[in-house]
């Protein structure tokens, strides 16, 4: 690969790299017990949720005082300074709103820009948005159509208002505040973030969505997402995301909650394009998020399909707790790496009661100066018995100077577990491109064919609006970098 | 804390008592490598599990920590009781070096040591054959060879363990095969502990393989008696240009016994290095086996098999470092593990940036024969270069139930059945073993391994 063609890549324009002007109210800079208090009050919380916040605090800072950061991921940036970070934005007023008309106009003009259908959702009615701009959730649309069938789909400020007792039993019930540095952080100093609940029995009728934005300068985003599946129930949530382009870097430190009872089965996606920062990698967004899923019930399922494309740094683990006999967990990533961009991202896949079986597919794509890592593990229980899992971990890189690595785990303590475990990483090879070449495709659209092919396994599991989008963005992201 | 404090501190009185008692014979650039490694050991102590300490997360060593043990002394009687017939190799003629202990057994040793076959003017010449001597010989004629790599490969600064072991660095084994020769015989190290309780070897061994040279060397760990002793081993191997040297390593301590054994490979251009490590024995067996190729067209094969029965522990970590374009790798290592033993394998490849044209592949795979049984299994990847081929895979099962039905409707009895599924499983790493008569002693102990077990 030449310098030209490396430089090319590098300068890859991000397309969502702009801001709003629009009225903030938020947080002064630091993080403090009062802050704590002053963002709980701002919401207007329980007492019961102020308490739960505050024990996160304390434990975050016992945590930060040892220096007891995470240290073990393939990542490397600056140490952050947490009290340099505005915990809480939100645009200006905060009312209660009953319909878009009353939204910001500056804020849906965002989101049009985007290309989120908020405008046109009482037509087509295709997907459900929660848009969340900064730390509060600016509005929930097709609400109407969702109560129908008792599926609640609001922002989780809300459900605390309107379902305490569901918020009150599932918050922080499968991931703990005391679970990582990032999720004490995030227990401490969630904004907003989307609550859904599907009833027993409901197929819920539409792709749920939530789109994020970090507009503020200084803020960090801190959303924190909860869903509850009923028995047998299903649903399908999607997730995207985006930030402006500044020089400095934004912490966006997120808890994904999901609880499968019996029966039911979460299908969540991300495609994940926050600013990835500049050639020179100032600037972009740290993505520390911590996501996992419980199948709490018997023949639960739940599958995560992410497509990584934005931030300079991601530190994601979409795991599963297989709990429930004969549940499973299933994970399927795209990663792409490039400019400076350090992705170490992969999957925990828990296997503890009966008959469990999991799957990951994690393709992971290398260009420019980017590092890409896939961390995984399996870990079958001694109770787990007849755990099924199989691992497929592929890298393809391209230049010379990007790294892959993969650094799966794999723990098991029962011996009816059957694990496999599978990886390969190259480059795409001179004979594909010659074929498509003689072919008569131009080299760059042959790489963009094979890349494509390569990750089709995993956008394939993708909603069909979404996977449009994945090979759009892949395909952007990766124009002039061929060898 | 306070407990690892008090073992610091009888090992620190060991040591002072080792300088005492003849390690002041030495040279005093070695003594000053002792003491330098000494105060390694007292800096670092004994590995913990501790958050963020990757290669020891699953490996605790505090059984060893926790007691003392103590440097056999010489005793010549030691060797009169040791019947060597049942480490014997199947072939007439082999180079061969036993110790007891740690202490050299010249009764038992095949090769005199003479002062001109170690010299170093001597050396230096074309087809005088291999030198299979005591490393306490070569120190003292001053071979230059071990002034240039002892300790280089391996620097005792590595961790607690291989600091001991340089710090108590007196005797081993030293194989040299000069340029351009091929030794068709194996050359055969027997380290055997007779199983006096609580005693320490610190087994050293150092070979150098000259250029287009040839050689296969078996190192062999045996008890001959129970007991709770610690072995503390670490091997440095060096290959000129276009050798190819073939390792093999058979470990078949006592059931209580601590085994630790570091390896240390550094491969130039155009070298081959096949190694082969088998685990038998030992209650805490952890094995560093690591390879740097250092220079384009090197390549290593590197297996491993073992065996985990009763309470046993056994933990291998290989790294090939990828330094150089053009060098390839190949590894399996296999698991059988039965009882409420513990088996943990960690495999490193690294490819570094313009290491291109690599060729790396690992493989992994375990059967887990009892539910008290348990393997954690780490195959990593870590490349900085494109234009490389690089797979790793690893599986975890139990004796393919399709392939026992079938054997036993062939009117093979279940015992029989099992034992022929897990001797397949095997083969594939016996088979890497290339010398026949080396080929056969291993298999027979494996057999002897798993037929009891089956």
């Amino acid at each position: 690969m030449t310098n030209r063609t490396v430089q090319e890549l590098a300068e890859q324009s991000y397309k969502y790299g702009w801001t709003t002007e629009v009225e903030e109210e938020s947080a002064p800079p630091g993080l403090s017990e009062e802050i704590v208090r002053w963002i709980s009050e701002r919401k207007g919380e329980p007492e019961w949720l102020l308490e739960w916040r505050l024990k996160a605090y304390r434990h975050f800072m016992r945590l930060l005082g040892d220096a007891q950061l995470p240290a073990w991921a393939n990542v490397s940036h600056p140490p952050i300074d947490f009290q340099s970070i505005r915990y809480y934005a939100a645009p200006k007023p905060k009312l209660e709103l009953e319909s878009l008309d009353e939204v910001d106009a500056e804020i849906l003009k965002t989101y049009e820009r985007l290309g989120i259908p908020l405008e046109e959702q009482k037509r087509l009615a295709g997907v459900a948005v929660d848009a969340i701009f900064d730390s509060v959730s600016v509005m929930t649309t097709a609400k109407e159509t969702l109560a129908k069938y008792g599926v609640i789909f609001s922002s989780v400020s809300e459900a605390v208002k309107e379902h305490p007792e569901l918020v009150k039993k599932y918050l922080g019930s499968v991931v703990p505040h005391s679970d990582n540095f990032y999720a004490a952080l995030n227990s401490a100093v969630f904004s907003d973030g989307s609550f859904v609940y599907i009833p027993p029995g409901v197929r819920c009728p539409l792709e749920l969505s939530t789109y994020f934005r970090i507009n503020a300068e200084g803020s960090g985003q801190f959303e924190r997402t909860l869903i509850i599946a009923d028995k047998g129930s299903y649903v399908s949530y999607l997730e995207g995301c985006s930030a402006p382009m500044r020089d400095e870097n934004q912490l966006h430190a997120a808890v994904v909650e999901l609880v499968a009872l019996d029966d039911a089965e979460i299908k969540y996606s991300t495609i994940q394009n926050w600013y990835p920062g500049d050639d020179n990698g100032k600037g972009g967004i740290y993505n520390f998020v911590t996501k996992r899923g419980k199948c709490a019930g018997d023949r639960s399922r739940i599958s995560w399909t992410q497509v990584e494309t934005g931030s300079a740094i991601t530190w994601k683990y979409p795991s599963v707790l297989l709990q429930g006999d004969h549940s499973t967990g299933e994970f399927y990533s795209v990663a792409l790496a490039k400019g400076r961009q350090q992705a170490d991202t992969g999957t925990k896949m828990t296997h503890i009661g009966r008959n469990t079986s999991s799957r990951i597919i994690s393709k992971g794509i290398s260009a420019g100066h980017g590092n890409n890592t896939y961390r995984g593990l399996v870990k079958v229980l001694p109770k787990a018995e007849g755990a099924v899992n199989f691992t497929q971990c592929d890298s393809l890189l391209i230049g010379d100077q990007c790294g892959a690595h993969t650094v799966p785990y794999i723990e098991v303590q029962n011996r009816s577990a059957s694990v496999e475990h599978e990886a390969s990483t190259t480059k795409v090879s001179e004979e594909q491109l010659f074929y498509c070449q003689q072919r008569g495709l131009a080299r760059e659209d042959a790489q963009s064919v094979i890349v494509n092919g390569f990750v089709r396994d995993v956008v394939k599991r993708l909603p069909l609006e979404f996977a449009v989008e994945a090979d759009r963005l892949l395909e952007v992201n990766l124009e002039g970098t061929v060898g | 804390m306070t407990q690892h404090a008090t073992a610091i501190e009888s090992w620190s009185e060991q040591f002072h008592r080792f300088e005492r008692n003849g390690a002041e014979t030495g040279p005093a650039w070695l003594r000053d490598v002792r003491r330098s490694a000494f105060s390694d050991f007292e800096r670092l102590g004994f590995p913990t599990a501790r958050k963020g300490n990757e290669p020891w997360k699953y490996t605790n060593v505090r059984p060893i920590a926790e007691s003392s043990f103590a440097l056999a002394e010489y005793a010549q009687a030691a060797s009169a009781g040791v019947d060597l017939h049942a480490y014997e190799l199947p072939c007439p003629r082999v180079h061969q070096l036993v110790f007891v202990d740690g202490h050299y057994e010249p009764g038992l040793s095949t090769e005199p040591v003479s002062e001109a076959g170690l010299h170093s003017d001597v050396l230096a010449r074309r087809g005088d054959g291999p030198v299979v001597g005591r490393l306490a010989d070569a120190i003292e004629y001053r071979v230059p060879l071990v002034r240039e790599h002892l300790g280089r490969l391996a620097p005792a600064s590595g961790n607690g363990f291989t600091a001991l072991n340089t710090a108590f660095l007196r005797d081993g084994a030293f194989v040299q095969i000069p340029e351009g020769t091929f030794v068709p015989e194996p050359i055969y190290l027997l380290f055997i502990s007779t199983g006096a309780r609580t005693v320490v070897t610190h087994p050293r061994v150092l070979i150098a393989a000259g250029a287009d040279s040839s050689a296969t060397v078996l190192q062999s760990f045996h008890s001959l008696d129970g007991g709770t002793y610690l072995t503390n081993a670490l091997t440095e191997v060096v290959t000129g240009p276009g050798a190819s040297l073939r390792l093999c390593t058979l470990q078949r301590e006592s059931n209580d016994a601590f085994h630790i054994a570091t390896t240390r490979m550094e491969q130039a251009r155009d070298s081959r290095i096949a190694s082969v490590v088998v685990d038998l024995g030992g209650r805490l067996v952890r094995r560093e086996t690591a390879t740097l190729l250092g220079a384009s067209g090197a390549s290593v094969n590197l297996c491993g098999l073992y065996h985990g029965a009763g309470e046993r522990h056994v933990d291998n970590q290989t790294f090939v470092d990828h330094a150089a374009p053009g060098a390839s790798s190949n590894e399996i290592y296999k698991g059988i593990l039965d009882g409420s033993s513990h088996g943990v394998f960690s495999g490193g490849v690294l490819v570094r940036p313009d290491s291109q044209h690599t060729d790396a592949h690992q493989v992994n795979k375990n059967l887990l024969l009892s539910s008290d049984a348990e393997v954690d299994t780490q195959p990593k990847l870590e490349i900085y270069a494109d234009d490389v081929t690089c797979t790793h895979g690893a599986a975890v099962g139990q004796l393919d139930a399709d392939a026992l039905f079938y054997l036993k409707s062939r009117g093979i009895g279940e015992d029989v059945a099992r034992n022929l599924l897990m001797h397949g499983f095997v083969s594939e790493v016996l088979d890497a073993i290339e010398d026949g008569a080396v080929r056969q002693h291993v298999e027979e102990a494996v057999s002897g391994c798993l037929g009891g077990s089956g």
